[in-house]
């Protein structure tokens, strides 16, 4: 997979990364490596399996890499940190191992730089084996860990400059060591790209309810996922089933492709958080108490188990001072985040939410919903996320399962396709009548016009003024000096010197140039007592005005586009 | 001020022995009940048929009178406290029984739901989360139990010296003497209440996230638990 002059994938661009990418895309043996840093990496778990199961956890670094499109020969692997290992150790595993020789994966980059050491006798020392291409770091979870993967990044640097050119002694050939032949091409394997695999799975009740029908899924790694459909449609028994807490009746649950059952049930569940209406937080712990469970159980001790929760505290947007209350003393948004935090304590690899902020009024749903986002783009886990709320479902979802009545799957799609094509009447009934406004959610406004010609200053001369009311447009947008937008005004109105920001017509909400979507710029459009929208840069100044009859026509050649090419570019909504 | 507190020699024992004996013979019944009562109510939880025919025997069991048990057990026990204890132990379940088996049942699912979510184990979750967050319900219970079985010691007068304050009683009916009347009743009144004095602040020492005077934001829980240190 490492075609020739392929550029290194940086999913996170930093100081560090720039630093290392000629490093790391050397050139070695004639065949051209790819560089890849990856930052976004959720690997507690891994760790945790490292201490028990160094194998296998390699496998699983090995296949999260493939994944995402490495195949590498050497992967650095820091889980060891848990158990306290020494490198002697890994190294020795590495040489009689197949595969990648050594797998690097930092999950706990904030405690202390132990690991860097060994990482530079790693790559100094005598026998590592196979090729550097990747390093893989877990999230920003721990409060050093910017500062200690600045200090590692340094220690990569000088210790490839020590070794210059030469990198015989990084990476002598071992015997059947892998990697590309020359001219070989190698498709990615998507060996962790489906995390969950739900295969024709049945669920019948006791009482002979049949809650989901013959329902196969794949659930992509690193996604939200989200389930939606009417009460009683089976949502919540689908999710259950995955952290077993039912049964399924028929079928199987393939979890990174390995059958649910095979492991230990309560093993299966701290590998997977769980989120519920309500939260269902402990009433009789503190709330640090309440997130640090899962990492208690987990045989963490006290004050790195505590540790941990203040961290989560911070991540999930929690006041520390909050950390020694009761459940009860907190508000039903704060429990929510509680809840989340909990979840995460462990830092599973997979998050199961079943309607999670629907106790909550819509601004703190509002704010929970981004915050999830937010937590999702810096950790990365795969997330179930179960709602009845279809505009939650088209906000949150990378991919959304609509579900209808006896468990069955109506559609499965990403939220535009969903919008734009839904599968049948149901779908198309569940999705409400304004559909075709929502799906202006996933058009960019970048392509609009903006017309910057009957923009004046609020100090503009009599010129001006009558230069920009020449225009097609029949008002004038006028600014402070600044540039910050005050109001409409007719161009007759406005006399230069005079202009009074109290007599002038409101200009509405205005949207963001480029990065809102069309659907906040017809908004915008439509609020706007003269029918224009005003666009306006991240700075709050304004880059140009823009007429509803112009945005409907973006509209409608974006509808044409997206039917010609039918390709699916998703926009903030 | 010592002949306030002179006893009886029949009694063979001094004012303060009895109500240490009047309080080991109504404490000890209650404990020994609760160590029944918890295995029999989570048995009650987990098979819910189990309950209705359990808090029947306990009510029958309740209505039988102290002197049937008394007659009953002398032959195995007898003229001793034991005799005494065994039917307040029974007794005690009667209260106990369904207050576990209340305070169980009203943990939220949700919360049972994340328990289990989060990998807790049948054992781990009864001692973890149902027995804490049921620790009110139960002390309730106790309470009730305790101020019960403090008054219901007396009734071992009737097997020779094992009614402890309830003798006492009995010498001053018999001796005609109101003091002594008076400081079997004040005595059991005290303690009785005493007891129940130190449930609440047992229960106020364990239960630091119970909601206290309805605010949400009031943190006197926490000020409380730290008197309380
Ligand atoms: N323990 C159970 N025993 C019998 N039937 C059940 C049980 N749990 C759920 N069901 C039934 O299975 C069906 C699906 O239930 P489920 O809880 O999965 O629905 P849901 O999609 O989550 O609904 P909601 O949006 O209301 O939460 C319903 O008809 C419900 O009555
Ligand atoms: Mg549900």
């Amino acid at each position: 997979m490492f075609h020739a002059g392929r550029a290194p994938r940086l999913l996170r661009a930093g100081n560090e990364e720039e630093r290392l990418r000629p490093l790391l895309v050397t050139p070695v043996e004639g065949k051209d490596l790819g560089g890849v840093l990856v930052r976004q990496w959720s690997d507690g778990v891994m760790a945790l399996l490292c201490a028990r199961a160094p194998e296998r956890t390699r496998a699983v670094a090995r296949s999260k890499a493939t994944a995402i499109g490495v195949d590498p020969e050497v992967l650095w692997d820091d889980a060891l940190d848990h158990v306290r290992a020494e490198p002697v150790e890994l190294r020795t595993a590495a040489a009689g191992a197949p595969g990648p020789a050594i797998t690097h994966v930092t999950g706990d980059g904030g405690f202390g730089t132990g690991h860097l050491l060994r990482l530079r006798e790693l790559v100094a020392g005598p026998a590592p084996h196979g090729v550097l291409v990747g390093i893989l770091t877990s999230p920003g979870l721990f409060v050093f860990h910017t500062v200690v993967r600045r200090l590692w990044a340094q220690a990569m640097v000088e210790t490839f400059q020590k070794l210059g050119p030469d990198r015989s002694r990084l990476c002598p050939q071992r015997p059947g060591a892998r990697g590309p032949k020359a001219g070989e091409t190698c498709q990615p394997r998507r060996v962790f790209g489906v995390l969950i695999r739900i295969d024709s799975v049945t669920k019948r009740y006791p009482d002979g309810t049949v809650a989901v029908d013959r329902l196969s899924l794949e659930i992509p790694d690193r996604s939200i996922t989200v389930l939606v459909g009417p009460s009683g449609c089976g949502k919540t028994t689908t999710l259950r089933m995955i952290n077993r807490m039912v049964e399924p009746s028929e079928g199987t649950i393939l979890i990174d492709g390995v059958d649910s059952r095979q492991q230990p049930v309560n093993t299966l569940r701290r590998s997977m958080g769980y989120v519920i209406q309500n939260a269902g937080l402990f009433q009789h712990r503190t709330i640090l108490d309440n997130i640090a469970t899962v990492p208690r159980m987990l045989g963490w001790g006290k004050e790195k188990s505590r540790a941990r929760a203040r961290e989560l505290m911070e991540r999930v947007g929690l006041d520390g001072a909050l950390a020694k209350r009761y459940p009860y003393q907190l508000s039903g948004g704060q429990q929510q985040r509680v809840g989340v935090a909990r979840a995460l304590a462990a830092d599973p690899p997979v998050l199961l939410m079943d309607e999670p902020f629907s106790a909550v009024d819509p601004v703190v749903r509002k704010g929970l919903q981004d915050e999830l986002l937010r937590i999702q783009e810096e950790l990365g886990k795969t997330i179930v996320f179960v709602t009845h709320d279809i505009d939650e479902a088209v906000k949150l979802g990378t991919m959304v399962a609509v579900m209808r009545t006896g468990g069955h799957l109506a559609q499965y799609a990403p939220p535009a396709e969903l919008l734009s094509h839904p599968a049948d009447a149901f779908v198309e009934d569940f999705l409400g009548a304004d559909r075709g406004i929502r799906r202006l959610s996933f058009f960019s406004s970048a392509g609009l016009e903006l017309l910057t010609e009957p923009i004046v200053a609020v100090d503009a001369t009599a010129e001006r003024i009558a230069a920009a009311g020449s225009g097609e447009a029949p008002y004038l947008l006028v600014t402070d000096p600044d540039g910050k937008p005050l109001g409409w005004g007719e161009p007759g109105d406005l006399t230069a010197g005079e202009i009074e920001a109290g007599r002038l017509l409101p200009y509405g909400r205005p949207f963001a140039a480029g990065t809102d979507s069309l659907r906040a710029a017809l908004d915008c459009a439509v609020l706007s007592p003269t029918g224009w929208a005003v666009a306006v840069d991240a700075e709050g100044r304004v880059a140009g005005v823009v007429s509803q009859q112009v945005i409907g026509e973006a509209i409608r050649g974006a509808h044409a586009e997206r039917s010609a090419d039918g390709k699916v570019e998703q926009v903030a909504p | 001020m010592s002949e306030l507190f002179d006893m009886p020699s029949d009694l063979q024992n001094t004012y303060f022995g009895l109500v240490a004996l009047h309080l080991r013979e109504a404490l000890l019944p209650v404990l020994a009940g609760l160590l029944l009562a918890l295995p029999v109510a989570q048995l009650c939880v987990r098979v819910r048929w189990l309950y209705p025919p359990v808090l029947w025997v306990t009510t029958v069991l309740y209505a039988i009178p102290s002197l049937a048990f008394f007659v009953v057990l002398i032959d195995y026990t007898g003229l001793s406290e034991l005799t005494v204890m065994i039917p307040l132990a029974v007794y005690s379940l009667v209260v106990l029984v369904p207050a576990i088996v209340d305070g169980v049942r009203s943990v939220p699912q949700e919360t049972l739901a994340a328990a289990t979510a989060m990998g807790f184990g049948p054992v781990r979750r009864y001692l973890q989360v149902q027995l804490p967050i049921a620790a009110p319900a139960i002390i309730a219970g106790l309470r009730v139990a305790c101020v019960s079985s403090v008054s219901l010691v007396s009734v071992g007068m009737l097997i020779g010296n094992a009614g402890a304050l309830g003798n006492l009683l009995n010498s001053g009916m018999i001796y005609h003497q109101p003091r002594l009347i008076w400081l079997s009743v004040v005595g059991t009144a005290v303690l009785a209440i005493l007891v129940d004095a130190v449930l609440i602040g047992l229960r106020v020492l364990l239960t630091p996230w119970m909601p206290r005077g309805g605010t949400r934001e009031n943190t006197r829980p926490l000020a409380v638990k730290e008197a309380a240190r």
